[in-house]
């Protein structure tokens, strides 16, 4: 009864260990770069 | 293994864990809001709550994934995996409360229905940056209302234990939900990395050590024995007092304990939440699951009166030191005397 169980989980993780980091790294390198203002000197700039 | 139905079982150590993880969480949220605002003048309580509900329902997601596995490897985790369902019901009142602070936040000042509001507002399915993430943690805050509905042995009992394990395997689809949720939504507009490494973190955490107690079953069930009527499956010596040994027979694993003199053995499944009953040890004359305490006669397989749990029983014997098992499992139930050492 387990057996199945436990292919399924194993097949489940091993599908979400490609997907899970790839969709995190996606979504990190994807996202709006921050709109900068080029008429204000840098030195002006607040930086975080 | 109740013989009436009550909401929650109390008892002392279901006591002491619910206190400690209420606590817990009053302690994180009233730090998280106390250094949130200091840290950012410009943030609202209604601001710092969502964050705070919002990290600690992650939290204690990853907490609850993690434990499954950390039992596989050391039996030091099973005081955690006891109460688990009190994490995952406390995990989804957690996260509702972020939902619900988020839809008053952002969605109810608006003319149509909030809820409508979170489902039509935004529609770019095709944009990462700007994918409609708040409807991602919607779907899996469902999935968790499900799982924590259902967290009670009554529908354990109604649904049986193979569908009630199916549907709470959801969690990791609800867990991949909420990962994508968070990678598609405040980490467009967080750039700060301390976010995203900790969810990084958590999510290297939570596949390693399920992939590594996935891969490690494996190989348990890998040892396959089988063939005859009887089968040596190990020598006496391997079986420690009042524990047992566990060996895959024909497909099913099964748990031999050596009691008081005695030899005898059961189906390793655990007929509450199929547990590693071959994991357990015999305490008072009886076979013992490791995570919810739910018990067996070593030689009838079946739950002391008035209880009435059964699971299948094996013939034994012993042969020159080794034990020697019936590949052919008996009715649940069925007595079957023990192998004299």
């Amino acid at each position: 009864m387990t057996r199945r169980i436990r292919k399924l989980h194993l097949l489940v993780w091993a599908l979400l260990a490609v997907l899970l980091p790839a969709l995190f790294f996606a979504a990190i390198g994807l996202r709006h770069a921050e709109p900068v203002n080029r008429s204000i000197p840098a030195r002006n700039l607040q930086t975080r | 293994m109740s013989e009436k139905y009550v909401a929650v079982g109390w008892n002392r150590q279901k006591k002491i864990y619910d206190t400690v993880v209420l606590a817990g969480v009053a302690a994180y949220l009233a730090l998280f809001v106390g250094i949130g605002a200091a840290v950012d003048g410009n943030a609202t309580i209604e601001t710092l709550l969502i964050r705070g509900f919002g990290t600690c329902g992650l939290i204690l997601l990853h907490v609850v994934l993690l434990i499954g596995p950390l039992c596989r490897f050391s039996p030091l985790f099973l005081p955690l995996l006891y109460n688990r369902r009190h994490l995952g019901v406390t995990t989804f009142f957690i996260g509702a409360f972020h939902g619900v602070f988020s839809i008053i936040q952002f969605h109810a000042l608006g003319v149509i229905n909030p809820i409508v509001s979170v489902l039509v507002n935004n529609t770019r399915f095709g944009s990462v940056p700007d994918f409609p993430f708040q409807l991602l943690g919607l779907v899996a805050l469902i999935i968790l209302f499900l799982m924590a509905a259902t967290s009670h042995d009554f529908w354990l009992k109604n649904l049986s234990a193979p569908v009630w394990k199916t549907l709470h395997t959801l969690v990791y689809v609800a867990y991949a939900l909420l990962v994508a949720h968070v990678a598609l939504g405040v980490l467009q507009a967080e750039t700060s990395p301390v976010l995203a490494g900790f969810l990084g973190f958590g999510l290297a955490l939570v596949i390693v050590a399920h992939l590594a107690a996935a891969i490690r079953e494996r190989k348990t069930d890998a040892e396959t024995v089988g063939g005859g009527d009887f089968v040596d499956v190990c020598a006496i010596d391997e079986i420690p007092e009042k524990r047992a040994c566990v060996r895959t027979v024909n497909g099913e694993r099964v748990a031999i304990f050596r009691y008081d003199g005695k030899v005898s053995a059961i189906s390793n499944v655990c007929r509450h939440q199929a547990g590693p009953l071959g994991e357990g040890k015999v305490i008072d004359g009886c076979v013992t699951c490791p995570w919810h305490g739910f018990q067996y006669l070593p030689e009838t397989g079946a739950s002391p009166p008035p209880f009435t749990e059964k699971v299948a029983t094996y013939d034994v014997k012993i042969t020159d030191g080794r034990v020697l098992l019936r590949t052919v499992a008996n009715k649940p139930g069925t007595f079957t005397e023990a192998a004299k050492i």
